[in-house]
């Protein structure tokens, strides 16, 4: 008996060493919740875009109410790039000019026409996760591809605001020319 | 069909010795491991610290909705999730089942299975209430569920949530000892192509496509086919028993709407499945039983179609409906039945203290037995029956965000019975958002199937003896006077997550039961040529009895890469009733579904995009069918070889060659379950 309990102690024993021993090497079997994953892809977007003219703080602003279930707040506090980030909410257009990126609640996305439009050539990256957005003039579009997210980058819009983004993630999304029907890598 | 009546018969014969045997409690290995160890908490990842391409590569997780909701309910729920599924190596909904507390999951041979929650298990289990994406899927001939027809995609699952106890209050009549809700993925969640392919000792081969795709700038939708074949296991005496199964499907789902108010789904099934059994033919001559392999097909198709729309504030309204059509059909008889069903719910805005739900449904359901043959007889092929049915429950706040007590009830009328109430209540105590006591008391009924109402069935013949030189024919006669079984139930839950890491949940139970079905003997005949002894019986509403039982499970995140989940089951059953040897009388009901029950699961992620899954199960034995205490070793590895490209090898029931899990070795139709070793290639593209 006494063996036995002795085994199964040193199998517990076992289990807990080598399951510590694997817990560096986690990053390669990621999983993490889909609002999770967005809002460190937008923390990216901030480090890879160059923008014409930097303030000494970047704001990202949400237009719309908040539905990164609390993962995109502790983006408020952080720096990118030695500058740093504020984060708000906005609920009217007018006040979106002042944000570098500016992320649209696909709720909202009957006010899109209106926000581009206001926009027009402004230096602000917009993202949104509806799926037209990319199609109509929006900058940056979440989508899903299996259990993955997937990102379409319209490269015209952004040229137009005068902004640049980086090569580094110019590799890993799908870029597109919605003004000239062509999609390309 | 016939295959289930005949469970009644061959076991109909002699039961075994009651002594129960008591087995050891598995409690003790459980709380010391959890009390010895002190949680850590699982670390959480930074996800502004991670690279572009990790996020690229990341999976997201489907838990969504699920975990507040079901700390937050006064009730006994657990949720399977996908990843629970997948990882426990199920290759069907009751494999995936056996992880659940409470729930007596047994697998009688290769195409059938004893599915039942806090007891009363059989082939035929009748007290509970299976729903497929809001369809109810047990078929009103016996009050039971063809779990062969209820194959799927597991990938394509969301969730199974299981609700121990009445769930009548909400659910209906069948809700008796529990609800099993399986609900597939939204199509946004099932995008792009998913093939599969596994195949092993056992799974002679499952092959599985799903695509999914875009309708217009809101839609979504998904197709998928489906082939799974399975090769016959061994009866008890080491002969091949017929139970290979072959099933083909293919269905559809289509989810629109996207951001706006109001959403549609609509999704609809096919399936063809065809396998065999021994079926013993009962004879007035020598042999006096005449056994054969006879085989079955079933085939079915529905289609379901949900509107719901979101009111103002925490206020919505849902609409459904559907249609199913199915068909078993076998050598001697053959049952098809469409049911169609249509049902309302509204959630009204929050009122005062008051957040009210109101429900109504109407089902119309129609079956047509042909092939009527000496063996089984009914007053007419063709039946329609209705069921009309409404429900109201309030959730009032006594004490904001603390006290909460939950009124419901639903109301019912059914053409066998008439009008039945269903009660409930439920008192709640949320003391800070980690923790939440309740208690429950509840009244369900369950509904006469066509079987006990209808059905003269000729069963078995007892060949003459030297006490009695003529043989005896056992009847089964149809009882149209069967009325309902009644339950009341008292409940009392805990749940609290210790630490981030360390959740745990315990519920206990007493289950008061009155008017039972009892099989009792009726005046025996005399029948001629040749001369013979005729002994009827029906099913009459004479058994009364209580079970009562605690069920615990634990989860602990040891740390990111290994979870430990464990689970344990007692169940207690006192029947009282005219004695009775028939297997299906409810008095038999202590000696079929197992007094311990426990499992231990280990969820691990190694590195190089690896994972090793464990689970241990115990099961107590079974005196009723001669059934021994198993245990019971999953094991499943698995290797994401690149991106949208997955291996894994699982093995099944490792640590015993073969096992028999329900049905007495006497049974025709028991099996031993073999030693399953498979392996899957599933590629996402």
């Amino acid at each position: 008996m006494e063996v036995l309990i002795r085994r199964f102690l040193g199998g517990i024993a076992f289990l807990l060493l080598a399951g510590l021993m694997a817990g560096p090497c986690i990053a390669e079997n990621l999983e993490l919740q889909e609002q999770e994953i967005k809002a460190g892809l937008l923390y990216n977007f901030l480090k890879y875009t160059e923008w014409p003219v930097i303030p000494s703080s970047m704001t990202v602003c949400i237009y719309g109410e908040d539905p990164f279930s609390g993962y995109l707040q502790p983006i408020a506090g952080r720096s990118v790039n030695q500058h740093d980030i504020s984060l708000r909410t906005v609920h009217t257009v007018d006040g979106t000019g002042t944000c570098q990126l500016l992320f649209v609640n696909s709720d909202e996305r009957e006010h899109w026409p209106e926000l581009r439009k206001f926009l027009a050539d402004k230096p602000v990256l917009t993202v949104s996760d509806f799926d037209t957005f990319a199609g109509s003039g929006g900058m940056i579009e979440f989508g899903r591809k299996n259990d993955h997210i997937s990102v379409a980058l319209n490269i015209d819009a952004i040229t137009a605001a005068h902004l640049r983004v980086g090569e580094r993630l110019l590799k890993l999304v799908t870029v597109v020319h919605p003004s000239s029907q062509g999609e390309g890598q | 069909m016939l295959r289930l009546l005949q469970k009644i018969s061959t076991q109909a014969a002699l039961s075994a010795g009651c002594g129960r045997n008591h087995a050891l409690a598995l409690l003790l290995s459980m709380g010391s491991l959890l009390g010895a160890l002190n949680a850590r908490a699982a670390e959480s990842v930074d996800n502004f610290a991670l690279s572009p391409e990790q996020l690229l590569d990341a999976t997201v997780t489907s838990v969504s909705k699920s975990p507040e909701k079901v700390l937050d309910a006064p009730a006994a729920i657990f949720v399977l999730s996908n990843e629970d599924i997948i990882r426990s190596g199920a290759t069907s909904v009751p494999e995936a089942l056996r992880l659940v507390p409470g729930v007596q999951v047994a697998q009688i041979n290769a195409n059938s299975w004893a599915v039942s929650v806090r007891g009363f298990n059989s082939a035929l289990a009748d007290k509970l209430l299976v729903l497929v994406d809001g369809r109810t899927v047990y078929d009103p001939l016996f009050s039971g569920v063809h779990w062969d027809a209820q194959d799927m995609v597991l990938e394509d699952i969301e969730r199974i949530e299981v609700i121990r106890g009445p769930g009548a209050s909400l659910w209906g009549a069948n809700a008796v000892n529990g609800v099993i809700n399986i609900i597939t993925k939204d199509a946004k969640d099932t995008q792009g192509n998913l093939a599969s392919l596994t195949a092993g000792n056992q799974e002679r081969g499952t092959v599985e496509e799903r695509y999914g795709g875009k309708i217009g700038d809101d839609g979504y939708f998904r197709i998928y086919g489906k082939y799974r074949s399975e090769h016959d296991d061994k009866t008890p005496t080491d002969a091949d028993a017929h139970d290979g199964l072959a099933e083909a499907r293919a269905g559809f789902r289509a989810d629109l709407g996207g951001p706006s108010d109001d959403s549609y789904t609509l999704q609809g099934d096919v399936y063809n499945n065809s396998s065999s059994d021994f079926r013993t033919t009962p004879l007035l001559v020598s042999p006096f039983g005449l056994t054969q392999v006879e085989s079955l097909r079933e085939h079915g198709a529905n289609v379901l179609g949900r509107w719901t729309r979101k009111l103002s504030g925490d206020s919505s309204f849902m609409l459904q409906s559907y249609v199913d059509y199915e068909s078993q059909e076998q050598e001697i008889v053959n049952d098809r039945r469409t049911t169609f069903d249509a049902e309302a719910q509204y959630d009204l805005p929050s009122w005062w203290r008051n957040k009210i739900i109101l429900g109504a449904d109407y089902r119309y359901s129609a079956d047509n037995l042909d092939g009527s043959s000496s063996f089984v007889s009914f007053p007419h092929a063709y039946e329609g029956t209705q069921l009309i049915s409404g429900f109201v429950q309030d959730k009032i706040t006594l004490i904001p965000k603390t006290w909460f007590l939950t009124l419901g009830s639903k109301f019912e009328h059914n053409d066998y019975t008439g009008y039945a109430v269903e009660p409930d209540a439920r008192l709640q105590w949320q003391p800070d958002d980690r923790q939440m006591a309740w208690a429950s008391v509840s009244r369900a009924v369950r509904t006469p199937s066509r079987l006990e109402h209808d059905l003269t069935i000729s069963e078995a013949t007892i060949p003459p003896s030297i006490a009695l030189p003529i043989p005896v024919s056992l009847i089964l006669r149809a009882n149209p006077g069967f009325g309902n079984e009644d339950l009341t139930a008292y409940e009392i839950g805990y749940r609290r997550q210790v630490t981030p890491a360390l959740s745990a949940d315990i519920t206990a139970f007493y289950n008061d039961y009155s008017n039972l079905s009892t099989n009792g003997l009726l005046p025996f005949g005399i029948g001629f040529s040749p001369l013979h002894l005729i002994l009827p019986f029906d099913f009459t509403n004479s058994t009364s009895g209580e079970t009562h039982g605690i069920e615990v499970t634990a989860d602990w995140r040891v740390m990111k890469t290994l979870k430990l989940s464990a689970s344990y089951s007692l169940l207690e059953i006192d029947m009282h009733g005219p004695p009775s040897t028939a297997a299906i009388a409810s008095q038999q009901a202590d000696i079929q579904s197992p007094t311990h029950q426990f499992n231990i699961s280990s969820r691990w992620d190694l590195p190089h995009d690896t994972a090793l899954d464990t689970t241990l199960y115990y099961v107590d034995t079974l005196p009723g069918f001669d059934v021994h205490t198993y245990w019971r070793l999953d094991t499943r590895y698995s290797w994401r070889i690149m991106n949208g490209l997955q291996f894994s090898l699982v093995g099944q029931n490792l640590l015993q060659a073969e096992h028999r899990e329900f049905s007495s070795p006497t049974d025709a139709n028991a099996a031993e379950i073999p030693r399953s070793v498979f392996g899957n290639l599933t590629w996402r593209y």
